[in-house]
């Protein structure tokens, strides 16, 4: 991997996994900072100029390693809490949430794997099983060659008792995963969508053949998958291509041993969507109907969805996020 | 359009004939030149006339947001040789310990180092190169720009053995000379940055003020109206010719509303 600008913090510039990332990635130069936050949090910095060339941060995390998902949220356990050891993402998806929430689309990394350790730790109850989720402020799989971080949390996840570990990714980069033996307590899910959407929408991440051929193998190998309908599209509009697309998906997957399949609309908090307006002006209309159109057939597009995919999975693997 | 921000008279002449500015905006507070694509300011030394230099330049062109700022201009350093020039990728104010990050989207062909700020004159020479008037610069240009059109070129004029003679003007234009090409290589670089993001959007703002100015509208109707015209502009609909300027804002709101269906 290719990165012009690295930025390092001072305090972990000799940190062992700091020093391993920098071996794995040309650069053309390392600028040391005191913060993080000094080069990703300042305003007045402009997301899409800098997703042409994405600067990547070595950074340590202090605080909030492990946060609460939203209380609807879930794919069957009881305790659901989300974690990122990395902050944005090499793909470039339109609707993409990050865009929104952060100024900057630095690639930023926090190295400090073993905080993240201690603090999931804490978090496991004895008796309940929890479920921690990885992937949703960046992609759990794509930048493995240079972060190891599934390598690393893998081996840590087998040995914890009532602790899941969802990896959410578009990624067909599974080499870590075909080389480590399933784990019982780790979901491979995949966020899907008919490859009409994928060309309009999630530009550079593959194509929804490429995922099904990983997500084929990822299960004849034994892991648990799941699948992410997630965002769904203009679902209203685009009902026969979501049928097809649905058929398409079962016909390569083997329904029964598939761990869970999430339903979720396209929905982005006002003052996300408004910034996101504001970058990608071009794409405002079909951003406003999108929200709007949603709003008012949330219910519909539900039980439309329903109906669809019980004829392929139980119902009870079917949760709508 | 490109501000380029100098400290001094003669950091500004070398580039005032290079780019065939010539001067306008008679003011007694700064000399501001321009050829209509480039704008120069004289600030004067020191962090609070730069800032001032920039807030200035800002309202005299029309309080265009993201244009391009550039501040050049000379910079002492411990080693490096006099001449030398540097894109500076890290900004410390001495004074105030805040650091500052220009943020650069491709790699260019030039050398880089880090500037720190001082609020008089430094002879110590310490690692980084030493200046008066960058981390005020950057700081304000960026209220008024995104941090990736905010760049500082700086050319060494002293180190720990030699200094140049600033009442030499042929030296001086030599240095500037030396340095033209990659100065204006940088300046082309960053134009094509603009472009592809502003350029449009610049057009789409000229239109939307048109438009405000032709019908009359409330102060909440013309934040509606903008914020719908931009949406429209934007859209595969954009080349028609929508607004009734007889009409009311509240009726053409709603004829762009129905047209976008939204």
């Amino acid at each position: 991997m290719k990165i012009n600008t690295v930025y390092v913090e001072n305090d972990i510039k000799n940190n062992t996994n700091t020093l391993n990332i920098l071996q794995r990635i040309e650069f053309n130069e390392i600028i040391y900072c005191n913060k993080h936050t000094e080069v990703f949090n300042p305003k007045n910095q402009n997301f899409r100029i800098q997703k042409l060339q994405p600067s990547l941060i070595l950074a340590k995390k202090h605080k909030n390693f492990i946060l609460k998902v939203p209380k609807t949220f879930s794919i069957g356990f009881k305790k659901n809490y989300y974690f990122s050891h990395m902050l944005n993402c090499l793909y470039d998806c339109s609707y993409c949430f990050l865009q929104g929430m952060f100024y900057s689309a630095n690639y930023l990394i926090y190295v400090n794997y073993e905080d993240f350790f201690y603090e999931i730790e804490k978090h496991i109850s004895k008796n309940i099983d929890t479920c921690f989720f990885s992937g949703y402020d960046c992609d759990s799989l794509v930048l493995e060659n240079v972060t190891t971080f599934l390598k690393i949390f893998l081996n840590f996840f087998k040995n914890l008792d009532n602790a899941f570990l969802e990896i959410r990714t578009k990624s067909t980069n599974i080499e870590i995963l075909k080389k480590t033996p399933p784990l019982k307590n780790v979901i491979v899910a995949y966020s899907l969508n008919p490859d009409s959407i994928i060309s309009d929408f999630e530009k550079k991440t593959p194509n929804l053949k490429r995922r099904l051929e990983s997500l084929k193998v990822l299960q004849d190998l034994g892991w648990k998958i799941g699948l992410r309908f997630d965002p769904l599209i203009d679902f209203m509009k685009n009902i026969k291509i979501y049928q097809n697309f649905f058929r398409d998906v079962f016909g390569v997957l083997n329904a029964n041993s598939i761990h869970s399949v999430t339903i979720g609309n396209f929905r982005m908090p006002n003052k996300f969507l408004e910034r996101i307006i504001n970058l990608r002006p071009m794409d405002s209309l079909i951003f406003n109907k999108l929200n709007r159109e949603n709003k008012g057939n949330s219910n519909k597009i539900r039980h439309l969805c329903q109906r669809e995919l019980c004829n392929f999975i139980s119902n009870k693997k079917l949760f709508f996020n | 359009m490109i501000h380029i921000i100098v400290a001094t008279d003669f950091e500004a002449k070398p580039l005032i004939q290079s780019f065939d500015l010539k001067k306008i905006f008679p003011s007694k507070s700064f000399d501001i030149f321009s050829n209509g694509n480039i704008s120069l300011t004289v600030t004067g030394i020191g962090k609070i006339n730069a800032a001032l230099g920039v807030a200035h330049t800002f309202f005299m062109f029309r309080k265009q947001y993201n244009n391009i700022w550039i501040n050049i201009g000379f910079a002492g350093s411990k080693s490096f040789k006099i001449g030398d020039l540097f894109l500076v990728n890290k900004i410390f104010d001495k004074d105030t310990k805040q650091t500052f990050f220009p943020t650069f989207v491709k790699k260019y062909n030039l050398k880089t180092a880090d500037c720190t700020t001082f609020s008089s004159v430094d002879k110590k020479y310490e690692n980084s190169l030493s200046d008066m008037e960058l981390s005020s610069f950057f700081y304000s240009a960026n209220k008024y720009s995104t941090k990736e059109l905010i760049h500082s070129l700086k050319i060494i004029s002293d180190n720990k053995n030699e200094s140049m003679d600033f009442n030499n003007k042929r030296m001086i234009k030599s240095v500037f000379e030396k340095n033209a090409g990659q100065i204006d290589y940088f300046l082309k670089e960053i134009k094509k940055i603009w472009q592809l993001f502003f350029k449009n959007e610049k057009e789409v703002e000229k239109k939307i003020n048109n438009d405000l100015s032709r019908v009359k509208h409330t102060f909440y109707e013309g934040v509606q109206l903008k914020k719908i015209l931009k949406i429209f502009y934007y859209s595969k609909y954009s080349e028609k010719k929508i607004l009734n300027y007889n009409e009311s804002s509240k009726v053409n709101i709603k004829i762009i509303k129905d047209l976008l269906k939204i």
